[in-house]
Formats: structure tokens, sequence, C-alpha cells
């Protein structure tokens, strides 16, 4: 499964509305990930899951360094695109 | 006229208006984001945090290494309108005293309460050996021996290294290069939570009682230096009973 099959977008509103208790529909996909309750430890546990969920090795620069749930879905759908940082 | 910053050095959590607003700062190395997950528990209260440069959206901007140019930034964006209390857990605790200090001297509200954590009283802290000069795994492999709370994933990311040594360098070193004034006490009611594991000992949380001009109240939970992960829902219960109490006690004066 790559990211463009995936809906990666609606994936990350549920893990945050998972953390935070609230519906993935109140999940601000443009918002920072501190006010989604994301920190550096958080991130870790995300992107073990999503590793899981696409079938690769996803680092947790790769989220940490995108500011909003969108930026990482643009991020890694564009990584899929190329086909490259496959292990 | 320059624009407050406050969107970015004050994250909100779950919007409750309407209810006592408590600001909360976080410990060395620490994130706002772990308060906006408080949220979740603290229905009565009107949540936000202090969010520090160099970390989470603010990762690329330069961090502060200073307590005194950190307590000028904080004062300068800190929403003071309507009443509020705050929260500071071990070197927020520091920086939240410094900041109501900074708040007075600047003729600004003070909060309603203090809520120190995890911290030594500022006059009687001792000084352990510095660690910011440490090369970065060094560091956070010495900062976690001590506190704990970092997870062993950092060390095998050389680039989640490098970012988290940054920050957590930058916070050591406001820590490190700190000097306490004595000044008189703040009259702001203040509450002291600790963990009974952590090293601090009581007589060092007690000494609180010298930076107030109030009587203090010292409240040990079951755990470590991070106990409210530990045992969130009780330590977050009484915290949203000191908030609580503090602004109805306020408003019906």
């Amino acid at each position: 499964m790559n990211a463009d099959e995936l809906d990666l977008r609606a994936w990350l509103r549920t893990f945050v509305a998972d953390v935070l208790d609230i519906g993935p529909e109140e999940v601000d996909p443009g918002a920072p990930w501190e006010s989604l309750g994301i920190d550096s430890a958080m991130t870790l546990v995300l992107v073990a899951d999503l590793s899981v969920v696409l079938g690769r090795t996803v680092q947790p620069i790769e989220v940490l360094t995108a500011p909003t749930i969108d930026a990482v879905v643009e991020h890694l759908v564009a990584v899929e695109a190329v086909g490259g940082e496959r292990p | 006229m320059k624009p407050r910053a406050t969107s970015r050095w004050f994250i909100r959590g779950q919007a409750r208006p309407g209810r006592p607003k408590l600001v909360c700062f976080p410990h060395g190395g620490g994130s706002a984001a772990e308060f906006v997950r408080w949220s979740r528990r603290l229905p009565d209260v009107d949540l936000s945090a202090v969010q520090l440069p160099g970390r989470g959206s603010r990762l690329s901007e330069p961090v502060l290494s200073g307590m005194a140019e950190l307590v000028a930034e904080v004062v300068d964006a800190m929403p003071t309108t309507e009443p509020y209390s705050v929260f500071g857990h071990s070197l927020g605790a520091l920086v939240v005293y410094e900041v109501t200090r900074e708040l007075r001297r600047t003729g600004r509200r003070l909060p309603e309460r203090l809520v120190v954590s995890g911290f030594p009283a500022p006059s009687t802290r001792r000084s352990e050996p510095p660690v910011h000069h440490l090369p970065d795994s060094e560091l956070i492999g010495e900062v976690d021996r001590r506190h704990g709370g970092l997870p062993p994933e950092i060390a095998a990311h050389p680039e989640l290294t490098a970012m988290v040594a940054r920050y957590l360098r930058a916070d050591y070193q406001v820590l490190e290069t700190y000097e306490w004034r004595p000044e008189p006490p703040l009259p702001v009611p203040l509450t002291v939570f600790g963990g009974r594991d952590d090293a601090i000992g009581e007589a060092e949380l007690r000494a609180w009682q010298e930076h107030v001009t109030g009587a203090i109240t010292v409240r040990h939970f079951p755990g470590g230096h991070f106990y409210f992960r530990e045992h969130e829902a009780v330590v977050l219960r009484a915290l949203a009973a000191v908030v609580r109490t503090t602004a109805a006690v306020n408003r019906a004066a």
C-alpha cells in the first residue's frame, strides 16, 4: 500500500483524535503538532504505527520537521511518488 | 508597535471559554504538547501552555539560553488581561517564579495562584555538576539518568539526537547559569506538588514558603520526578480542584 492509496490525512487525524479523546473531525490538519498534543515522544509512537501502515520505515525527523498533518501528508505522498526512501 | 507573539508562545488546549484560566510551563526539554493532552482531563479549566523556541513548530527559531532573556520574552507575550493561575514543573517552576517576579516589576496582573512542581525553592537549590557543555548524546544520557523521561529511541536516530540536544542544552543552560537574587516575597498563594520518590527533599519543597507572603500547601503524589505521568488522573483532579477553588474564592470576594 502506498501513500496515494491510503488516506493518510484521515489516519493521522484519527491518531491525534485518540490521543486527545476527541472526534477525528475536530482535529485541524493545519494546526501545529504541539497544539494537537504531539511532542517528540508521541512522534516516536506515531512513526512506529505509521511505518507498519505504510510498509516502510518512517523516520521521526520526517514528522518533526513537517509542522502540521497537512505538511506530513504532502511530504509522504511526494516521497512515495518518487519511490524513494524505501528500506 | 511590534505584534505580540502570543500565538507562538502560548499554545491553547481545548477551548473552554469562561472557565478559570491555567497557564502551564514545561520542564527542561519539555513541550506544550504534554499540557495540551492534559486538557482532556481538565474539563473545567481553560488551559494554555508555553512553547519555548527551538522545538515543535518553533524548531527553526534561535533557542534562548539565559533566564533574563527568556523571562522578558515570555512576559512580553503573556496574556494578563483576565485572571489566571500558573503551573510550572521542574525548570518550568523556576521560570514561572521568575516570570511572576518580572510581572510584578513591570506592574502587570499577577497570577491568582502559583502551582510549582518537582523543583526545590530557588533560594535553597543545590548545584549539580553542569551538563549543558556535554556533547549531544552524553547530555541526553545524563539528563535521563538524573530525571528520566527521555525516550531511549532518541539515541537510535542521530538527527533526532541533534534536534533534542539543541533545545535540551538551551534549557539546561538557563537552569545552570541562573542565580537567585533576593526580592520581597510574592503576594500570591502558592501550592507545591511533588513526587514522593523524587530526589528533591521535603525541606527543599517546604522552603518555597519563604518566596510568598501567604501560607503554602505541599502535596505529595506517588511516583518520581514525572509523578504526573505515573498517576495522571489523580494529579489532574488535584490540579483542577486547586484552580477551580482559587477562581471561586476570588470571584466571591
